[in-house]
């Protein structure tokens, strides 16, 4: 993975200084609260309901064993001894006072990490998919175009103060494990037809209050070209994205009002001021930068692992958890191996400094010391022999991570809401964690399939219930909680947003009402093989809306 | 504008007086008009024997000075409230795209923290609304900074080696 | 019936106005503002615990007595007077006695 040189580490600590002196002026009232909020906002600072919350980045969602442990320290040192993954691959304190800030941003950036740009109205941490560099289908390693962009956009001089925040995801393969389409600029690495490497450009997704899909800008960009276009985006975004209405101020509304022809015209016309300039990418420097990811020398193992085989037939429990948990890997008798942050009954996301010292110390024995964070709000050790499963998953389990759930109906998203977030209008985690219960068989979830079901406690949509193929949406209505029930989203290589199928549901109904809309899947799917989305898209919402509301 | 400037690691006195279009213009000063004062009778000002220097609010488009930057001695790019972010790349348009070569001054409710950044967007005088902005520039707080992950059209900084965009400040 | 509540700078704790002008950090040491001149007098007296640095994002809020206690009339107050619904070891609720 991406190691600091000098500079980069050089680079944090004067942050971390300049932050120190930003607190210790605000705290002798030389910064007004209004002056200290977009500086404390660019160090990832928020003010919640209970407490101050301190968003971490993890740089496309990259980590290893020793940054785990220094996340869990700093859980119990200077909060309550847990953390939160979110669905931006960042890492969340929910109780950190203000005065330990700058000393938690030390603690950090002691092993190369920080919490820059994880708020703000700039460019945010950028996302990748979780398995980049071990999937099998991918093209390059997205996370070194990612890093790249990192580092361009780290406290960019001119694009710290846009119309509001700016979202960058980028994926490796054909398949959109990023949700590319649902970011401000989605990047889909591809080739040409002379087999040079570039990327595909979307621009204007995004979820919120208008969701949107990205309008695709480019086909084929080259990737000497890749900061010299952002650049030419992020201009057109910042003098002409909207600054009267924070609920119109995304890119996705600039793009919608002009048009996508106009916009591509502006970007273009853009990019050629811009381009071939200091911005042009070297090629030995992309090759420098993919050193830092080159994968772990893989041994030569056979395709399938006998004794892994025999210990499945043996385990029904491990045999369900290679079933749903266990990712293809480029490298024959390796898989990619997610942990579930979403036990029955739990918070999605929600890690004990236990059990994150537990990740850290298997990813240094049996996952060369990498760790992944998904926006799923899960674990991913990308890199695992199949012969390490068992025992991986056997210590996994016996500290509350072993959930055999990924990509079922249990593995929800969900944001924090209105137990934490000063944003919400409704709670979202009782309701995954009633959800969950419900549904606490495996047998019964294994039957169901892949259902992606996604939760947000209001319309900032940080639980991203558009695009789930169940998504639930809190609101207030006259002072009670209400959930509205969208189906038929998705945020893969086919993006769609869901549909709205009636009027909400209380608390106290909403998780009868995902049962029911379950149940009519099972009933009428053609067959086993046959997910939720593939039914609902053969069948459209009539019958979910007729077992929910009655034909009338 | 402001009454006193930060320019050149030191407060001065302000010399450029704004004046409304229909006095008449005075000669052998320095005057700043508004964006669309200027715009509406560019030749007017700039055969005048005054300095000229022109007022850009976060909306003007930079670009429609292109023709006129010669003439000009300053252009001055207000930010009437700092979450405004538009002059960051009014600025840098001027400088690095338009070859301005004239005085970029930072004007209205800019806070410290940006005036690094206002420096690497190609402003080099600041007419801060606030006065703990000007005292903040005076002593060099906030000044922590001097390194950066992007190259800018700044003279004092220096490339680092092995990574193109990378920059380091080399004096204050 | 309102109080008033803010965040404390320091360590983002919730307080509500107390008597006397002081933040308390129980609901229930609040000061019960009956009047809207009270309000907007107390409300003056946030603005200058803001100034002062003690607290940030000073509003007033509804209440309501219920069999004797106060309680706010809406459950994000509730929440913020508690702790997370989902996490009763943690916040105030943790606390109380
Ligand atoms: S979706 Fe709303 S409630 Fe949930 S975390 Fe985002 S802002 Fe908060």
């Amino acid at each position: 993975m991406y190691r600091y040189d000098e500079f980069d580490q050089d680079f944090v600590e004067q942050r971390v200084e300049q932050f120190k002196n930003q607190v210790e002026r605000r705290l002798k009232g030389e910064l007004s609260e209004d002056e200290f909020k977009p500086l404390r906002l660019m160090n990832g600072l928020y003010l919640q309901l209970h407490a101050y919350m301190l968003r971490v980045a993890i740089p496309y969602g990259t980590l290893n064993g020793k940054q785990m442990r220094k996340l869990a320290e700093i859980a119990r040192s200077y909060d309550r001894g847990y953390a939160h993954f979110t669905t931006r691959q960042n890492i969340q304190f929910n109780w950190p006072k203000l005065s330990d800030t700058p000393k938690i941003l030390e603690e950090l950036a002691s092993v190369e990490m920080h919490a820059i740009q994880t708020s703000g109205n700039c460019i945010r941490n950028v996302t990748a998919d979780h398995f980049a560099g071990a999937a099998e289908d991918e093209y390059a390693d997205p996370r070194v175009y990612a890093e790249i962009l990192r580092q361009w956009s780290s406290l960019h001089p001119e694009f710290t103060f846009l119309p509001r925040k700016f979202k960058i995801a980028i994926t490796g393969a054909d398949h959109d494990r990023a949700a590319v389409q649902v970011h401000d600029i989605g990047l889909q690495l591809n080739q040409n037809e002379d087999g040079e490497r570039g990327f595909r450009v979307f621009v204007g997704g995004g979820l919120g209050r208008t969701p949107m899909i990205g309008r695709k800008l480019r086909e084929f960009l080259p990737e000497q070209d890749l900061l010299s276009y952002c650049e030419a985006i992020l201009r057109v975004y910042n003098l002409h994205g909207r600054r009267d209405n924070k609920y119109k101020a995304r890119i996705k509304i600039l793009v919608h009002e002009s048009g996508e022809d106009t916009i591509r015209n502006e970007v273009e016309a853009e990019f050629l001021k811009v381009k071939n300039g200091f911005l042009n990418l070297p090629l030995e420097e992309i090759e420098r930068i993919n050193a830092y990811f080159a994968p772990p020398v893989f041994e030569d193992l056979p395709e399938t692992e006998s004794a892994f085989e025999a210990a499945k037939a043996e385990s029904r429990e491990l045999a369900n958890f290679a079933k749903r948990n266990l990712n293809p890997h480029k490298a024959k008798g390796y898989t990619s191996l997610t942990i579930s942050l979403k036990p029955i009954g739990g918070a999605p996301g929600d890690a004990t400094a236990e059990q994150m010292e537990v990740i850290a110390d298997l990813a240094e024995r049996f996952a060369y010391d990498e760790i992944r964070v998904s926006h799923e709000q899960n674990i991913v050790f990308p890199h695992v022999e199949l012969r390490d499963v068992p025992l991986i998953f056997k210590i996994l389990a016996a500290n509350g991570l072993g959930e055999a759930n990924a990509g079922l109906i249990s593995d929800s998203i969900a944001c924090p809401g209105l137990d934490y977030c000063a944003l919400a209008n409704a709670r979202s985690i009782p309701v995954a964690q009633e959800i969950s219960e419900r549904f606490a068989s495996l047998e019964r979830q294994h039957d169901i399939g892949d259902l992606k079901l996604k939760i947000s406690g209001c319309i900032n949509a940080c639980g991203h219930h558009h695009v789930g193929h169940i998504g639930i949406l809190g609101v207030d209505r006259k002072g009670e909680e209400l959930y509205q029930i969208t189906i038929g989203g998705s945020a893969d290589e086919n993006t769609s947003i869901g549909k709205i199928l009636g009027r909400g549901f209380p608390a106290d109904k909403v998780v009868d009402a995902v049962e029911t809309l379950v149940d009519t899947y099972l009933d009428i799917r053609a067959n086993k093989a046959e997910a939720f989305i593939d039914t609902y898209r053969r069948v459209g919402d009539a019958p979910f809306k007729e077992a929910l509301y009655g034909s009338g | 504008m402001a009454s006193t400037v930060f320019k050149n690691g030191q407060v001065t006195e302000e010399e450029w007086v704004t004046v409304s279009p229909d006095e008449p213009l005075p000669a052998g000063k320095a005057i700043v008009v508004s964006f669309t004062d200027f715009l509406a009778d560019a030749k007017r000002f700039l055969e005048s024997s005054s300095k000229i220097g022109v007022a850009l609010a976060p909306a003007d488009d930079a670009k429609e000075l292109e023709p006129y930057l010669n003439g000009l001695s300053l252009v001055a790019v207000d930010f009437p409230q700092f979450t405004d972010g538009r002059g960051f790349s009014s600025a840098r348009v001027l400088r690095e795209q338009l070859g301005f070569e004239g005085e970029i001054r930072a004007t209205g409710a800019f806070i410290l923290d940006q005036v690094s950044m206002l420096k690497r967007c190609g402003v080099d005088s600041f007419a801060p609304s606030n006065e703990v902005v000007l005292r903040g520039l005076l002593e060099g707080s906030g000044m922590e900074v001097t390194l950066y992950s992007q190259p800018s059209i700044s003279p004092s900084e220096q490339a680092v080696k092995g990574r193109p965009w990378l920059r380091r400040e080399t004096a204050a | 019936m309102k109080v008033i509540t803010a965040n404390r700078l320091l360590d983002g704790e919730v307080v509500w106005l107390g008597p006397n002008g002081n933040w308390v950090e129980v609901l229930t040491r609040a000061e019960i503002l009956e009047e809207p001149s009270h309000v907007e007098d107390a409300l003056k007296t946030a603005e200058h615990s803001e100034k002062a640095q003690e607290v940030v994002g000073a509003y007033e809020i509804d209440v309501v007595r219920d069999e004797g206690r106060i309680l706010p009339a809406k459950l994000k107050e509730m929440i913020r007077a508690a702790g997370p619904t989902t996490k009763p070891d943690l916040g105030k609720q943790a606390r109380a006695s």
